[in-house]
């Protein structure tokens, strides 16, 4: 603050003696605002943490973006197919092949892993959860948290239940992308 | 105070050096790339074959291409790329196979090609010239993707440098492509979007930080001039971090006080601080706008319009056409225009046009409903249809109103003219169509007339719907809501304050900012004292000759010399000590966060993009592909070299934050209340 106080007036004692009442009573005022404030900052913050974290649920902006990532990986393979004449016996070799990084096989996040089907010459590119991580639910208020307990054991079933548990008929193509045979001719 | 003019001088004369700079390299590009860029020569129009084979007035054919020819093309083109050869002339028969069967972009093969040669490349068994010739011919195998081109580009870049100019041609051309097909375009869209977002975040709040500094003893000062008498500082102070803090603390919402503590900042601002906190208040109204578009460009990706755009683009297989026919099954009742064309285009492209025009086909009356914009595409793909089946006089009218409807987004029209006007071996008309076709794209003309295959694709041309069709098609279609900004809103602005406030936050902002803009234009309000930044009143004029410095430092600097000892309102020491700390702030902030001394002493818009660019840099750094990873990206993250924008971005904004802490940032002289007009315009110089 400046040292320089605004101007002063010069004032009749009358007002004097009004500007020291109202002085006094503003500090009266405060010091009881800050103590109700103080009271009731205890009782409110005494055991929850003043900063919010929401509760840890699936978002649907990770949905979205496995599910771009489901396509990522399956065009990935599809290239890999053509150079060797063959579908690819995992995804590392997609990584090996300078396809993808290794980061592409936990993306978007950690929790999140992909994994290579083969079934004959047709491939499905599913998504796992790994443990701890929240269902990618739609719509991020009624979303889920999947613990996926047992995805270990499942090895990729509860994936599977966890992205189909919320999704739309349409959405469902999204959980488990099965590689059509592209550029395939008719 | 001469150090103020000598800096703001040479970081005038940095700043035109720079401004020089860049427009002579975009000066250089402009020349390298128009001097690369391909011209008219009528030398290279093909000539059109009237011989009595070409012009047979019977049905045309569908496509006799299998599988396996394609296989057997991309098998030799390997081949001849693993023995150091460039492969131009296999990619070229695989793309006219492609074309035969109705394929016109091959993403996987593209990738697949650009690994190869990449691969080979790098291992040294193919010369650079063989791989960028490889790759120049791969962006014909697939026209819509920006893959080939920017792959050349990197690859002439790095192994052929002193082709600088084919390397910013193909730079050009791979980002036209890249923002032009949905793909690739919106995910980086959406990538630029949220990067830029969280910049601005991270600006503002360094903005902020420094507007505290700058301008909360201001804002106090007058806080308390405008109470009652009998209102102390301290009380005024206290009153004032009530305001700002309570109703947050209440709400167990930080982001509500620190945008309060904006608004209360707002009034003291100068003009150029306002405009950065307009566009603060902006973004925050504009936030659920903002995330309802984000959510638009993340659906894209498993929306059903991007599948219709691959169908029409790329490749449909038997899987993909039975739920295409699904789909246009059940959307028979509800007119779908896009849905329509790319059913009846598959049906021609794979070889039966008669059903496109028989009496349960595509109808001209069909077309007439569709948007006017697209109707151009249903006649010519009916007036295709009819050419295919030998009813050139039938098909002329309708491909002549394509051309009209089409214009210059397709030659297509004129193509199909061409042929029709072939069959009935009238060569003048022909001719003209041919050269209404050139005109509107010679690229694609010649490769169409280089085609030596009579069969429906080949002979006759069938263009999809421009790409921009999709997305609208997406952007009305989308229901989905994505997450993206409610779902880290909370983290900021707690659990009671929704995202929904955001409009009405940012609107009273707004308001506030605007409402007080004559403040600091009528001088009514206290301005920051240049030299120890604490509050110089405007009646301060009528004292101190309308000098700009607070009567403290005016007695004490300016007119001390002249004035007792007792005089002084305070010792040189405890305003030196002042000055001393405000320069330690503006130095620290500039190190730490550049832009922040900038705003700190004045030149808030100057340190607002400072800081936007260093966020911006530093982001891009650390997510080099974005947090979207669009699905046709392989083999690098970031295929736009976003990351040496980074790089740029924070080297020169962490030089300008190391500028500005070496040499400090001396606080902007700001125009004061004029009291006497015939005292000198202050100036500390």
């Amino acid at each position: 603050m400046s040292e320089k106080k605004p101007a002063a007036k010069k004032t009749s004692s009358g007002s004097s003696l009004g500007a020291l009442i109202l002085h006094h009573s503003v500090t009266v005022i405060l010091v009881i605002a800050m103590l109700v404030l103080g009271v009731w900052g205890y009782i409110t913050f005494r055991k929850g943490d003043f900063f919010y974290t929401p509760e840890e649920t699936g978002s649907s902006t990770q949905r979205y973006l496995v599910a771009s990532q489901l396509q990522r990986i399956e065009l990935a393979a599809n290239a890999y197919s053509k150079i060797h004449e063959s579908p690819p016996m995992s995804l590392e070799s997609l990584v090996e092949e300078g396809l993808l990084t290794q980061k592409d096989l936990s993306y978007p996040s950690p929790d999140i892993t992909y994994e290579l089907r083969l079934d004959g010459d047709d491939i499905k590119v599913v998504y796992k959860l790994e443990r701890g991580g929240a269902g990618l639910a739609a719509g991020g208020d009624e979303a889920i948290i999947e613990p996926a307990a047992d995805t270990k054991e499942d090895d990729g079933e509860a994936s599977d239940e966890g992205g189909e548990e919320d999704a739309s008929p349409e959405e469902d193509a999204e959980v488990e992308e099965e590689k059509p045979e592209k550029e395939k001719k008719k | 105070m001469t150090g103020r003019t000598d800096w703001t001088r040479r970081f005038r004369q940095a700043w035109r050096t720079g401004l020089l700079t860049l427009l002579l390299f975009l000066g250089s590009a402009l020349v390298i790339s128009s001097a690369s860029a391909q011209t008219y020569d009528p030398t290279e129009q093909p000539q059109i074959d009237f011989s009595v084979e070409a012009n047979k007035l019977k049905p045309i054919p569908a496509s006799k291409i299998t599988p396996v020819s394609l296989k057997v093309h991309w098998n030799l083109y390997k081949e001849v790329v693993r023995n150091g050869k460039s492969g131009e002339n296999e990619l070229g028969a695989l793309r006219d196979d492609a074309i035969s069967v109705g394929q016109r972009n091959l993403p996987a093969t593209t990738f697949a090609s650009i690994r190869l040669v990449q691969d080979r490349h790098e291992s040294g068994k193919l010369p650079t010239d063989e791989a960028a010739q490889s790759l120049k011919t791969l962006h014909s195998l697939s026209p819509a993707l920006p893959h080939p081109k920017l792959a050349r580009a990197r690859l002439q870049l790095t192994a052929a440098p002193e082709k600088i100019g084919q390397v910013v041609t193909d730079m050009r051309d791979g980002w036209k492509l890249a923002f032009a097909w949905p793909d690739t375009r919106v995910p980086y869209l959406f990538n630029i979007v949220l990067t830029v977002l969280l910049a601005t975040v991270g600006a503002a709040l360094v903005f902020l930080l420094a507007q505290l500094f700058r301008y909360f003893n201001v804002v106090s000062y007058d806080f308390v001039r405008v109470l009652p008498a009998g209102f102390s500082s301290n009380q005024g102070v206290i009153l004032l971090l009530g305001i700002i803090i309570v109703p947050g603390l209440v709400l167990q919402s930080p982001l509500l006080s620190a945008l309060i503590l904006l608004m209360v900042l707002s009034i003291a601002q100068q003009l150029r601080e306002r405009v950065v906190t307009v566009v603060i208040f902006g973004i925050l109204l504009a936030l659920p706008q903002i995330e309802s578009n984000l959510s638009n460009a993340l659906t894209w990706s498993t929306g059903s319009s991007r599948e219709l755009m691959q169908t029409q683009y790329t490749v449909c297989d038997e899987r993909c056409f039975e739920e295409l026919e699904a789909q246009y099954r059940e959307s028979r009742d509800n007119r779908d225009v896009i849905l329509d064309y790319t059913y009846w285009l598959y049906i021609y492209r794979s070889g039966e046009p008669g059903k496109v025009i028989d009496e349960n086909g595509l109808k001209a009356e069909d077309v007439d409903a569709w948007p006017k914009s697209l109707q151009g595409y249903g006649y010519n793909l009916i007036g295709a249809s009819t050419v295919a089946m030998a009813q050139p006089e039938a098909a002329i009218p309708l491909l002549e109103k394509a051309a009209n409807l089409v214009g210059k987004r397709s030659p297509a029209p004129n193509l199909n003219l061409t042929r029709a006007h072939q069959m009935l071996d009238d060569q003048d008309n022909a001719q003209a169509a041919i050269d209404k076709a050139n005109a509107i794209n010679l690229e694609e003309t010649l490769l169409h007339l280089n085609l030596q295959r009579r069969d429906i694709n080949s002979w006759l041309s069938t263009p999809p719907l421009p790409s921009t069709y999709f997305w609208k098609r997406h952007r009305q279609a989308n229901t989905q809501q994505v997450d993206l900004i409610s779902r880290f809103w909370p983290y900021l602005a707690g659990k009671n304050v929704p995202l929904g406030w955001a409009m009405y936050i940012g609107g009273l902002g707004l308001l506030i900012v605007l409402l007080t803009a004559p403040f600091p234009l009528r001088g009514t309000i206290s301005t920051p004292c240049p030299s120890c930044g604490l509050a110089r009143d405007p009646s301060d004029g009528e004292k101190n000759g309308d000098h700009h410095f607070c009567m403290s430092c005016y007695r004490t600097y300016v007119a001390g010399a002249s004035m007792d000892f007792e005089a002084r309102v305070t010792t040189e020491e405890t305003l030196s000590q002042r000055r001393r700390m405000q320069a330690l702030i503006r130095r620290i902030l500039s190190a730490l966060l550049p832009g922040g001394g900038h705003a700190t002493s004045g030149y808030g818009l100057a340190g607002f993009i400072t800081s936007i660019c260093f966020f911006i840099g530093a982001l891009l750094l650390w997510i080099p592909g974005g947090i979207w990873r669009a699905p046709e990206d392989l083999i690098f993250l970031d295929w736009m070299g976003f990351t040496a924008f980074g790089v740029v971005f924070l080297v020169i904004t962490v030089c300008i934050g190391f500028y500005g802490a070496a040499r400090d940032i001396p606080p902007i002289v700001l125009k004061v209340k004029q009291f006497n007009t015939s005292a000198r315009e202050g100036d500390d110089e």
